[in-house]
């Protein structure tokens, strides 16, 4: 597994990213996602996605649906208009960084 | 393997009897769990699969009391701006204004200041009464997580009140400022019982749901 450090920072966005792409999304499915997407790479662990999905909910960047499934509750997340400006403006943010760190760790090598 | 209604309602009393108690961080948890057992190839003994995930749920209830008293004091922020959006918002403050200018023209600017204090006095204790009477009425309250600790959305407002002992020699000799000071306080503290009010409201009703949703 990548070293979840360098991870830890970039939480945020990779919650508002796949929000931005699917929808709306429960807790489980978003570990499910980022595990299939990085094909094993990066574990988020529960005891740091709720406390940050909780956290973009109570910024008012999430808004939640709950939905009956079988025989119990679903909380769906999805992103409010104030998350969407806020998504594109941390991807543009996330795309900088990794820019800058390209040019720190390999100069002759660009992503654009 | 597909869990039962008993499974999952056992689920529930383990989660309470290891003191998440609030029926708003339970039910997302128990989705969690129970989606996470489903989907394992081989299925361990529920009990032990429980017990090695007791701690990351303790954290998360924690957590999200704490993100949840932020996100209540930057609602009240939000309340307090959405006044300076609404035109009728003015039309208020016109009229408390002519109210002041007259007290004050007539009876001098330290009987306007008072009559202030006290109906600021007035916001607050009915702030107060809210509470205890809440407190003593809605066994519900306790329930919930979001709206047992709404409370904490008096915090800020309550504020003005500790600070009026402190800031009186100023208030004596500038009575401008204590007008203002006052002005604040009260839009702070409507605005503030006015959140409360509104939170309240939505988290009984979202009770009520999950009361009747939950297993």
């Amino acid at each position: 597994m990548a070293n979840s450090k360098l991870y830890k920072g970039s939480l945020n966005t990779i919650i508002l990213k796949l929000l931005e792409e699917q929808g709306k999304m429960y807790g489980y499915e978003i570990t499910q996602k980022v595990k299939d997407l990085t094909k094993g790479e990066l574990n988020i662990t529960e005891g740091a996605l709720y406390p940050a999905l909780h956290k973009l909910e109570a910024e008012g960047l999430l808004d939640v649906e709950v939905a009956k499934v079988d025989n119990r509750l679903r909380k769906y997340y999805k992103l409010t208009e104030a998350g969407e400006k806020e998504t594109v403006n941390r991807l543009a943010e996330l795309e900088e960084f990794i820019r800058s760190m390209q040019q720190l760790v390999n100069p002759n090598w660009s992503i654009k | 393997m597909k869990l039962t209604k008993e499974d999952i309602l056992n689920i529930d009393k383990y989660l309470i009897k290891k003191g998440i108690k609030y029926i708003d961080i339970r039910y997302e948890l128990i989705d969690h769990l129970v989606t996470e057992y489903q989907s394992m190839e081989h299925y361990p003994d529920l009990e032990s699969f429980l017990r090695k995930r007791t701690a990351w749920c303790r954290v998360i209830a924690e957590k999200r009391a704490n993100s949840i008293h932020w996100g209540y004091q930057k609602s009240l922020l939000k309340r307090v701006l959405s006044f300076f959006k609404t035109p009728p918002f003015y039309g208020v403050l016109l009229v408390w204004l002519s109210i002041l200018i007259s007290i004050k023209a007539e009876y001098g600017s330290v009987l306007m200041n008072n009559s202030m204090f006290w109906v600021f006095i007035g916001v607050v204790l009915f702030q107060y009464v809210d509470m205890i009477f809440w407190g003593i009425r809605s066994k519900k309250e306790s329930k919930m997580l979001s709206i047992s600790t709404l409370i904490n959305i008096y915090s800020l407002p309550n504020i003005f009140m500790y600070v009026v002992g402190i800031l009186e020699s100023i208030f004596q000799t500038h009575p401008n400022c204590a007008t203002l000071y006052f002005t604040i306080a009260l839009i702070v503290n409507i605005a503030a019982l006015i959140e409360v009010q509104t939170k309240r409201k939505r988290g009984l009703k979202e009770y009520e749901f999950l009361k009747s949703s939950m297993v």
